[in-house]
């Protein structure tokens, strides 16, 4: 996202920051997951099957076990995804402002922490998984006899909110930062980033 | 073990990210960056749904969740439309997305498949 050249010191902030990034991301999936599922979505008890029943894609269902089907926005991956727009909207504008001593600071902050805080292969796996409609993470218990409603509109909803939803959190960021950080503009360091 | 495991590898796969999509340029779509996003959300696809993978905590969210970034992607369409290129800005969120889902199934039939 940076056109400056990455030297050592750059490298080892990006390095801390893509590790506390990770860290935080994999904190908000921690607190925000259910307690009895262990994931994301919203996994509610279908008592229309009975025992014996085989679900698409899935085994029969046995009479001990647990029916359910799960649909639901990831709020999670959601979550980390609008405040690293809105955190890198921020450091962007500070870094076309920053001095020499500031610089690697916001860049460990930026390219690390936001790039790691933030991520896509979740976004597109959970989109796709959701959008397949078939239970996978079969290593999981909750695998078993889940079946995933394929909820379009929430689909839809979750890949809107995504994508508008970090423009517009972007933007706010950048807005924010110049408001608040005024402008001091420093022109023999500032390159757009 | 594994907290040290978590915090090399998303070390690792954060640099890799940054040496590999460092230097573009601001005007044309960012190719290195949609690379990087669309092979993490396949290769992501597949350690979800392998069977094999017990307990994948830290390839899923330290390795390729920091190896694969959604705030770039905004900051870069931004850079887009900064220099004039609304089109291109259009497209690369766009194509990010379509091509991410589709490798992300892509990865998921691939893993159901082991």
């Amino acid at each position: 996202m940076s056109r400056f050249r990455l030297d050592a010191g750059d490298l080892l902030a990006i390095a801390i920051g893509g590790v506390l990034g990770a860290s935080a991301r994999w904190g908000i999936t921690f607190i925000s997951t259910d307690a009895t599922t262990g994931d994301w979505f919203v996994s509610a008890p279908n008592t229309s099957l009975t025992a014996g029943t085989t679900i698409t894609g899935s085994e029969s269902v046995g009479a001990g076990h647990a029916i359910a089907s799960a649909s639901g926005i990831p709020v999670d991956t959601l979550t980390v995804n609008l405040v690293g727009c809105l955190l890198l909207g921020a450091l962007t504008l500070l870094l076309i402002r920053s001095t020499t001593t500031s610089r690697r600071l916001l860049i460990g902050a930026a390219t690390g922490f936001c790039g790691s805080l933030t991520t896509f292969s979740a976004f597109a796996v959970e989109v796709a998984w959701l959008l397949r409609a078939q239970p996978v993470f079969a290593s999981r218990p909750v695998g078993e006899n889940v079946r995933f409603d394929r909820d379009v509109p929430g689909l839809a909803l979750y890949v809107v909110l995504s994508i508008a939803g970090g423009a517009v959190a972007f933007a706010v960021g950048r807005i924010l930062a110049d408001r608040f950080v005024g402008s001091a503009p420093n022109p023999t360091i500032g390159e757009p980033a | 073990m594994t907290a040290l495991a978590f915090v090399v590898v998303a070390a690792v796969f954060t640099l890799m990210r940054a040496v590999l999509t460092s230097g573009q340029p601001v005007d044309e779509i960012p190719w290195r960056t949609f690379t990087v996003n669309i092979s993490g959300a396949f290769l992501l696809g597949i350690v979800v749904a392998s069977t094999w993978w017990n307990n994948p905590v830290v390839a899923t969210t330290a390795g390729l969740g920091s190896l694969t970034t959604f705030s770039t992607v905004a900051a870069e369409a931004a850079s887009l439309l900064d220099n004039g290129c609304k089109g291109r800005a259009m497209a690369y969120v766009g194509i990010t997305v379509v091509a991410g889902i589709a490798a992300a199934w892509f990865g998921l039939s691939i893993g159901e498949m082991s």
